[in-house]
């Protein structure tokens, strides 16, 4: 029986799995999650610090030692701080509009991934994607 | 007059110290400790040097964005810069302490420091401020092309600090730093190169761990685009490709160095990984012009200097447009200069000249311009030891203002 192209490929639309479409908020989290994570600095969660031997020649008073030892992170001492100049300091939203570039080649991101969100530029592109990154950083 | 030359200039940055006393040669050391992947073996600031294999190197640094929080590592880094400079004691009594700090440090940190300064390490004196304050005092009149007739009109300056932790735009007034007209991008070096890291990582090989091997790429190939649409299309172009540039990477088990590489076939006959790259050598310093390609809801360093400079009447604002210097490691990205003034011109007013200066070592200028600091303003803003002692940390606060009530004379 002939089959058409164009039925063959929407029978195949309706055996690929359901797509969850995830909604805005989701994405601006994961969005701010991946900037989290470009930020850091690499391995800095790693314990580990100079030898004991450069520092034992030094003897500290007892302020300094209660600096060394102290475990305050960044955050600690931002949120201490009484006025807000170092927030406030941050650059406004930008007044033009963002840019998308494919997730998967770097071209312009005309399309966007319905589940996603992620731009791509075609359809290769988006094979790729949906092969290797949709859906996947959500998990 | 100038500053004597006991005195210490310290700029101490996130990934890299800057020290030497003034008129001298200045010394750069890596601002970080780092291991090897086994954890054998431990590099202290320029003992990385001696390192062969730099695959996934781990590294730990006393800044956490931008600003000290890990004393023991710091300490231990300015040992060694101490060494390398030739002091050979632990205590500096006889010196004084020029230093860097980054702008709105917190109370606390600024505490802290000024106790290592002056407890542990016994300084002297201590004099703080912002490498942008200290970048004013360069001859810029020679860097502007000005007649010698035209003035002081130095005292007016918008520095771009672009790092490795952020970058900031600070207006600088005779020496001292404008707050009201200081912003900040939470973009730097490390940034760039984490995002390099990452899309290099996804499209060709992972080097999620490799973050000393992609910034070296980051700085070999990496420019900014002048037409982000034109170098776009060329960009996809598959043959012929005048965008493409092939890094081979390096080989640390035969000890083959890396580099970039003309043509692909030398570097296929050594049987060595090549990487191709091409749109990522531009995307990647396009972040600093546009944070929005990635989602962050900051603006670009261009609308961000109008931003700062909203807060300030018109002709001073126009003043501060005429009088730009670019410095940190990021501005020496190829092609910077000349895509930051075009898009400030289209942002500024038309009646405003719009004008930048980009120092031959844009990373050591705020450095050189410390040890240009005249001496009575040096002596009017130091705190000394003794000083420090009696009042606590209230001191800096007044001489601050006193260097600013004084500037007006």
């Amino acid at each position: 029986m002939f089959v058409s192209a164009v039925a063959s490929h929407v029978s195949k639309t309706k055996r690929t799995k359901q797509r969850t479409i995830v909604d805005e908020a989701t994405r601006e989290l994961h969005v701010r999650r991946n900037l989290a994570e470009l930020e850091k600095e690499p391995s800095m969660e790693l314990r580990f610090d100079v030898a004991k031997e450069l520092l034992s020649h030094r003897s500290f008073p007892i302020t300094i030692r209660r600096i060394l030892t102290s475990k305050k992170t960044f955050v600690n001492y931002v949120d201490e701080t009484p006025d807000n100049k170092y927030q406030n300091c941050v650059s406004r939203p930008s007044k033009r509009a963002p840019r998308r570039f494919c997730g998967v080649c770097g071209y312009w991101g005309v399309y966007a991934c319905q589940n996603c969100g992620i731009g791509y530029c075609s359809k290769d592109c988006e094979t790729v994607h949906l092969d290797t990154r949709c859906m996947k950083v959500y998990a | 007059m100038t500053l004597p030359s006991n005195t210490l200039i310290l700029d101490n940055g996130a990934y890299t110290i800057k020290a030497g006393f003034p008129n001298d040669e200045c010394l750069s050391i890596p601002n970080c400790l780092c291991r090897s992947k086994d954890g054998n073996r431990l590099f202290l600031g320029d003992e990385i040097s001696v390192c062969k294999d730099f695959s996934s190197l781990q590294f730990k640094r006393a800044h956490e964005k931008g600003y000290v929080t890990n004393w023991s590592t710091e300490i231990s880094l300015w040992d060694q810069t101490f060494q390398r400079l030739g002091i050979q004691d632990q205590k500096m009594n006889g010196h004084s302490l020029v230093l860097t700090e980054a702008p709105f440090t917190m109370p606390s940190i600024q505490m802290n420091t000024t106790q290592v300064v002056f407890e542990e390490f016994e300084f002297d004196s201590l004099f703080t401020g912002l490498p942008a304050e200290f970048v004013a005092w360069n001859d810029l009149r020679s860097a502007f092309k000005e007649p010698k007739e035209w003035g002081a009109y130095k005292d007016c300056v918008l520095v771009i600090d672009s790092g490795y932790s952020f970058t900031h735009i600070i207006p600088v007034m005779n020496g001292i730093a404008m707050e009201q007209g200081i912003r900040r991008i939470d973009l730097g070096g490390r940034f760039l190169t984490n995002y390099l890291k990452e899309i290099i990582s996804y499209r060709k090989f992972n080097m999620m761990k490799d973050f000393y091997l992609v910034n070296e790429i980051k700085e070999a190939t990496c420019f900014v685009s002048q037409n982000l649409k034109k170098d776009m299309e060329m960009g996809r172009r598959l043959r012929r490709n005048p965008l493409q540039m092939f890094y081979a990477l390096p080989d640390y088990s035969s000890g083959r160095m890396g580099g970039v590489i003309s043509s692909t076939s030398a570097a296929d006959a050594r049987e060595q990984q090549i990487l191709g790259l091409c749109t990522e050598r531009f995307v990647t310093p396009e972040l600093l012009f546009s944070p929005s390609d990635i989602g962050m809801h900051q603006s670009g360093i261009p609308e961000t200097v109008m931003q700062s400079l909203e807060q300030f009447p018109e002709d001073l604002a126009a003043l501060f447009l005429a009088n730009i210097v670019l410095v940190g490691g990021n501005v020496k990205l190829p092609g910077f200069r000349t895509r930051f003034e075009a898009e400030l011109r289209a942002l500024a007013p038309s009646t405003a000249q719009v004008r930048s200066y980009l120092p031959k070592d844009a990373i050591t200028f705020a450095w050189q311009g410390a040890g240009s600091m005249p001496m009575e303003f040096f002596q009017l803003g130091s705190v000394s030891r003794h000083e420090f002692a009696e009042h606590g940390m209230n001191v800096f606060r007044r001489k601050k203002m006193s260097l600013r009530l004084d500037a007006h004379k």
